[in-house]
């Protein structure tokens, strides 16, 4: 991979073997035909699959860890292509810490409303790599027709939604409703005592959502975190209904076997962790995997076919 | 149902698969069809006509704000604020491609006897880049730069000012040994001097000249003796001998870029403009005209009677100003490029002889300095031509006083003039080397402090981190403009 080097190097970036990293996967595949007779057939078949990837160690000269891609690192002891970045600050005893602003930058005075506070640095948000994967395909005959349909899903992984930022930025997604009247008092905690020594106490002040996604055109309030989400789906992939038109009508003519079949593929989401984003959508395959910009979701497609042998 | 028969086929796979990337990664990614080597006198052209096609952010919106040239509302150089992008653009532009291409040309001529000349000559110009970077940003990787490719050296240590400036001499001294022993032998690539060696070898000499007269407050001896080998040496005698790219709309002047990049129609400042009409400076009509609206929003001249000039000034009640650079005559794709003016060399012999460095007669160098860069103006579009009498009139009214320190006030005075546009980051030098021309600072400032050194670029500490920080410890620790930031030949009284 590319390493952007120093200018000082008279060289703009150099290409190096990065690093060591393994994976280690299983797949499965089960097929079986629960009933099978002259008129009727179920066929099923089951896929799984699962891999774990690590990177081990990095080339002498990048540290522990490098940007790969905006927050998606490659770093070692975490697998090719992880989200890092900022956290909700939070008490010891796990709940939210706030910070106390003023409605407008720039304002003085005393403080009206709340916010998040960030805990800035690189920490560790998640990876785009998937638990597991897998999927069931059932095909049902009878007679003539044929029925079948695939259900496919994901579960585990994450995805860093650059989309949610910038909804949350232009006010334009349901995040950015919550609290836009003034009236909720997030139920958390404000530090009364300073950085080093924190003492928290509940907080009574209502959330801005302004402030903390928009600041006068300011995005650097918005903490990572919030826009780190699960890819768990389970997706209702593919259905298809076929006819086999039957040997005798085709028997008097040079056609051998024809069949006609109707089909839809990436129907609907049966479940998905998501909101409004398309889990599966993503800046590229390759380094941009687990950042979705703008990325365009899977579409729909409805189609036939017409299957004709000579 | 007694039919139905239960078939369960199951295929288990359980493969575990580890990889990992080849050991032959270099052999296997090299491109057979690519070209492996390039001609020494090809990567010298392009290091030459690079020098002046790059973004120069840094020479005017620093430079030019600094020396109080001009004013754009563009520029953080105005009000003294470190401001990464333009700060960082010399850095950038010049390590890559600049230095990338000399130093390839130089591993490749340096056991290459029928390439002396050219060796010399990219060597030369290698100290000229680096100059410009040490002068602007102090301490600045140079012994272990350009080492990527054949060392591995990701991230160059920083030299000190003082070995790179020692380095600098040993290298002109080379340079213009073998240039001397090899006076015959074509400069493969030369954009200045259709491969005159003896021409490089002036350029050389002229080179060491400004590399020694640096070095007055710190090492006022060496200062002395290197003027004094480089006059000998032989630098440049007149306007022929100036090294002047040649532009075109493929490879275009620097400047046109800055020019054409809206406010960056930069008007002049009253600092510059009140001191061209006091000492009616016929060059005036020619550094700036009053414009319409900056070239970029198609704005024309309207007045180029100098006398109605108004320039910037940091007082906000004084009248808005009026006078914008010449852009028609400095900002075209086609303006040549002034790289070293003779003026600088005649100015800098002048300045020599009345601290007594070297002897000669200081009064016509300084005759002969403004006379020429007055002419040379002439090889600029439209021609403009300064007369006879008008040089004649300037010097009466301009003539070199008799007191020793309002010479060299007044022949650095001249310098300034001489570097507007072409040379801003030399000027700055020269301003931080001998105080010249009086500056006061933006009042309007926040430090009201003219900054001494510029800020290393942001990216040094993303990707050199600890090198950076090693050099930044002796300019205050921070990367900032602050009390401490000088370089090392700026020695503090």
């Amino acid at each position: 991979m590319p390493i952007t080097l120093s200018n000082a190097t008279t060289f703009s970036s150099v290409y190096v073997n990065a690093g060591d990293m393994y994976n280690k996967g299983v797949e499965l595949l089960l097929t079986g035909s629960p009933i099978k007779n002259q008129n009727f057939g179920w066929d099923v078949s089951i896929n799984m699959a699962k891999n774990k990837n690590m990177v081990t160690a990095l080339a002498p000269g990048l540290g522990t860890g490098i940007d790969i891609y905006y927050n998606i690192e490659a770093r070692v002891g975490y697998p090719l292509g992880s989200i890092f970045g900022s956290t909700y600050q939070r008490a010891p005893n796990g709940q939210i810490v706030y910070q106390t602003e003023n409605s407008q930058t720039g304002d003085s005075g005393t403080p009206n409303s709340v916010i998040i506070a960030k805990n800035s640095g690189d920490n560790y948000l998640g990876t785009a790599n998937p638990d597991w994967s897998g999927g069931i395909t059932n095909t049902f005959t009878y007679k003539n027709f044929s029925f079948s349909f695939l259900i496919d899903g994901q579960f585990g992984g994450q995805v860093y939604e650059a989309d949610a930022v910038w909804t949350n930025y232009f006010g334009n997604s349901k995040a950015s409703l919550l609290g836009r009247d003034g009236t909720y008092i997030p139920n958390g905690v404000v530090n009364v005592g300073t950085a080093s020594n924190p003492v928290y106490a509940k907080n009574t002040l209502p959330y801005s959502a302004y402030i903390q996604f928009n600041d006068n055109g300011n995005a650097d309030k918005i903490i990572n975190e919030s826009n780190v989400f699960s890819r768990t789906f389970i997706k209702f992939r593919q259905v298809s209904l076929g006819y086999n038109i039957p040997k005798s009508i085709l028997a008097k003519t040079f056609i051998r076997s024809a069949t006609f079949s109707l089909i839809g593929r990436n129907l609907f989401y049966i479940k998905k962790d998501l909101p409004t984003f398309d889990p599966e959508a993503s800046d590229s395959i390759g380094n941009g995997f687990g950042y979705d910009s703008g990325g365009s979701p899977v579409s729909r497609t409805y189609g036939f076919n017409f299957n004709i042998n000579f | 149902m007694k039919n139905i028969a239960y078939k369960i086929l199951a295929f288990l796979f359980v493969p575990v698969i580890i990889t990992s990337c080849t050991k032959n990664f270099a052999s296997i990614n090299k491109n057979p069809d690519a070209t492996t080597s390039v001609s020494s006198g090809s990567l010298l052209s392009d290091a030459l006509v690079r020098t002046s096609t790059v973004d120069m952010e840094s020479r005017f919106n620093y430079c030019h704000a600094f020396m109080q040239y001009g004013y754009s509302s563009f520029w953080s150089g105005t009000t003294y604020v470190a401001a990464d992008g333009p700060a960082s653009s010399l850095w950038n532009n010049f390590y890559t491609p600049v230095l990338t291409s000399l130093d390839i040309a130089i591993q490749q001529t340096q056991n290459d006897p029928t390439q002396a000349s050219t060796y010399a000559a990219a060597r030369i110009w290698r100290v000229f880049i680096f100059q410009k970077l040490t002068d602007f940003y102090g301490d600045v990787p140079y012994s272990q730069s350009g080492l990527a490719l054949t060392e591995k050296v990701y991230t160059p240590a920083y030299d000190a000012q003082s070995a790179i400036y020692a380095s600098f001499v040993t290298e002109l001294r080379a340079s213009i040994a073998l240039l001397a022993a090899n006076s015959t032998q074509t400069v493969q690539g030369d954009q200045f001097y259709s491969g005159s060696a003896a021409e490089w070898k002036k350029l050389g000499a002229s080179l060491l000249l400004k590399v020694g007269m640096r070095l007055i407050k710190i090492d006022p001896t060496q200062a002395a003796s290197l003027a004094k080998e480089a006059v000998t040496d032989g630098v440049m005698t007149s306007n022929s001998d100036m090294p002047i790219l040649q532009h075109s709309a493929q490879f275009a002047n620097g400047i046109y870029t800055v020019v054409q990049d809206g406010v960056e129609h930069f008007f002049l400042d009253k600092t510059l403009v009140s001191e061209m009409q006091n000492a009616n400076d016929p060059r005036l009509p020619i550094y700036g005209a009053i414009y319409s609206a900056p070239v970029s929003q198609g704005g024309t001249i309207t007045d180029d009677n100098p006398a109605d000039f108004v320039g910037y000034s940091f007082n906000s009640s004084d009248p808005a100003p009026t006078v914008r650079i010449n852009a028609s005559i400095f900002g075209l794709q086609t303006t040549p490029f002034f790289d070293f003016q003779y003026a600088e060399v005649a100015f800098l012999e002048a300045e020599a002889v009345v601290r007594g460095y070297i002897t000669g007669d200081a009064n016509a160098l300084y005759t002969s300095g403004v006379t020429q860069q007055m002419q040379s103006l002439a090889l600029l579009p439209t021609s403009p031509t300064i007369t006879s009498t008008q040089i004649s009139a300037y010097l009466t009214q301009n003539p070199l006083p008799t007191a020793t320190e309002d010479q060299i006030a007044r022949i650095n005075t001249e310098y300034w003039l001489a570097g507007f546009a072409f040379d801003g980051e030399d000027e700055y030098a020269n301003w931080r080397r001998t105080g010249y021309p009086v500056l006061t600072p933006n009042p309007g400032s926040v430090s009201q402090v003219i900054p001494r050194k510029m800020i290393y670029p942001q990216t040094e500490f993303n990707l050199n981190n600890a090198n950076v920080n090693a050099a930044l410890a002796q300019y205050g620790g921070t990367n900032t403009f602050n009390t401490l930031a000088r370089v090392w030949w700026d020695k503090a009284n």
